[in-house]
């Protein structure tokens, strides 16, 4: 319970409000307020202040978008689950729908890093980076693995990032294929990408594979930030950012 | 705000799943989960550490509803947890390093759509106000709650409450007025609050 309030203690953090704002956001809201006192604060439609003031009022009013059910789903599983699970500290909602995933997707990035060391030795002139140098180490070449396809639903997105560290996607995964034999070539622009995402001072971006967002061209990258695997969708070409994501461990 | 089969309806629930009903939390959870993400939404103006703030916050009525007594509503109860942990994730975005800027909505905005952009600017606007500030104004207008009720969740006099609605709604009020002067009209990065790099 909050403790009692002092009805004349000043707001603390009170940034300036316009008193005719304060009259008129009140107004708008007539008994919700305690001290409204019924046409003791005209608003005239005439007035384009109470009327910028009214539409804000109904535009703030608009619910964001609901959840999917996936996320939904995983929410409410996490919720109960954490009802008889003993409290180990604050994580994510995303790192418990990872949590799982989490180690497999550890030893994966371990095995791909070293596969990636391997072929590095081959090529000294390549500036792309894989997903698994991304998350372990040095720069190295290699194409991109996987077809994400489309990634517009973020909880799908999510899903599938998992389901390809975890490299198992095209056996468990039905919606994520192989890249086509030409990804290297088609690679190209998804590599000058890796550019265009700022990632933190000591960790490295890789190409995750090739997707589509509202079914056009895009590619994902991820880059390991300590516990967290940040994932990027990017427009091809263009380099834009549609979506961002992030999985804690 | 719920009529009264709804407020019948959400006691019994609680009632029951604090005496260790799963299937009661389930469905009480489930039937104000949209709620508690639309309030840490508007609070955080970003849709991951929403998700992050709603999850915590469904964990937190989860382990708490043992505690809750019936002398308030549970509405009221519970949103005073939605806010307290998307308060909470504010304050731990603040102090958090970000990878780099994380915009999912503005791809969408190419689309260029009504309601993504209106979207955009109550965000936007929001943005340059304290947490806090946005809290007030989600509880009103997105929960409904009277200035009282507002409050007693956010522990702060109605005259408070009052001047941060009127505020958050101020803020908005300005942007739409700049929708007809676009030069006038803030950028979306500049109104953003700053991360870090």
């Amino acid at each position: 319970m909050n403790p009692p309030v002092d009805p004349t203690e000043p707001d603390p953090l009170a940034p300036a409000v316009d008193p005719r704002d304060e009259r008129l956001s009140a107004a708008l809201d007539g008994p919700a307020d305690p001290d409204f006192v019924a046409g003791s604060a005209p608003v005239t439609d005439t007035d384009d202040r109470a009327r910028a003031v009214a539409a804000a009022r109904d535009l703030l009013a608009v619910a964001p978008p609901p959840l999917d059910d996936l996320t939904r789903r995983r929410m409410l599983r996490n919720a109960l689950d954490a009802r008889e699970a003993p409290t180990h500290g604050r994580r994510g909602w995303a790192a418990r729908a990872a949590a799982p995933a989490a180690a497999a997707a550890c030893v994966a990035l371990v095995v791909l890093g070293v596969w990636a060391l391997i072929h590095a030795g081959g090529s000294s002139n390549s500036s792309s980076k894989s997903a698994a140098s991304a998350t372990s180490g040095p720069a190295t070449k290699t194409a991109a693995k996987i077809d994400l396809r489309e990634v517009s639903d973020p909880a799908v997105l999510l899903q599938k990032v998992e389901a390809a560290l975890r490299g198992t996607a095209q056996s468990s995964t039905p919606d994520v294929a192989p890249a086509p034999t030409t990804a290297t070539d088609a690679n190209g622009p998804a590599v000058a990408c890796l550019s265009a995402v700022r990632v933190p001072a000591g960790t490295h971006a890789g190409v995750l594979g090739p997707a589509t967002f509202h079914g056009a061209p895009a590619v994902v990258i991820v880059a390991r930030d300590g516990p967290r695997i940040l994932i990027y969708v990017l427009a091809t070409p263009g380099c834009r950012l549609l979506s961002s994501q992030f999985l804690r461990q | 705000m719920a009529d009264a089969p709804d407020l019948r309806l959400d006691e019994d629930l609680a009632r029951r799943a604090s005496s260790g009903d799963r299937a009661a939390l389930e469905a009480l959870l489930a039937r104000h989960l949209d709620q508690i993400h639309a309030i840490c939404r508007r609070v955080l103006g970003h849709p991951e550490d929403a998700l992050d703030a709603t999850q915590e916050a469904l964990i937190a009525i989860s382990r708490g509803i043992h505690r809750f007594d019936g002398r308030s509503r549970f509405t009221t109860w519970m949103y005073r947890v939605a806010t307290n942990a998307a308060l909470d994730e504010a304050r731990r975005r603040r102090r958090r390093p970000i990878a780099s800027e994380h915009l999912p909505e503005k791809a969408s905005a190419a689309d260029a759509t009504d309601a993504v952009d209106a979207r955009l600017d109550v965000d936007e606007a929001l943005a340059t106000l304290p947490p806090e500030f946005r809290a007030a104004v989600a509880l009103r207008d997105l929960a409904g709650l009277d200035y009282a009720e507002i409050a007693v969740v956010l522990g702060i006099p109605i005259g408070t409450v009052r001047s941060r609605i009127a505020r958050g709604r101020g803020a908005l009020a300005d942007r739409l007025g700049n929708r007809d002067h676009p030069s006038e009209r803030p950028t979306p990065r500049a109104a953003r609050p700053e991360r870090s790099p």
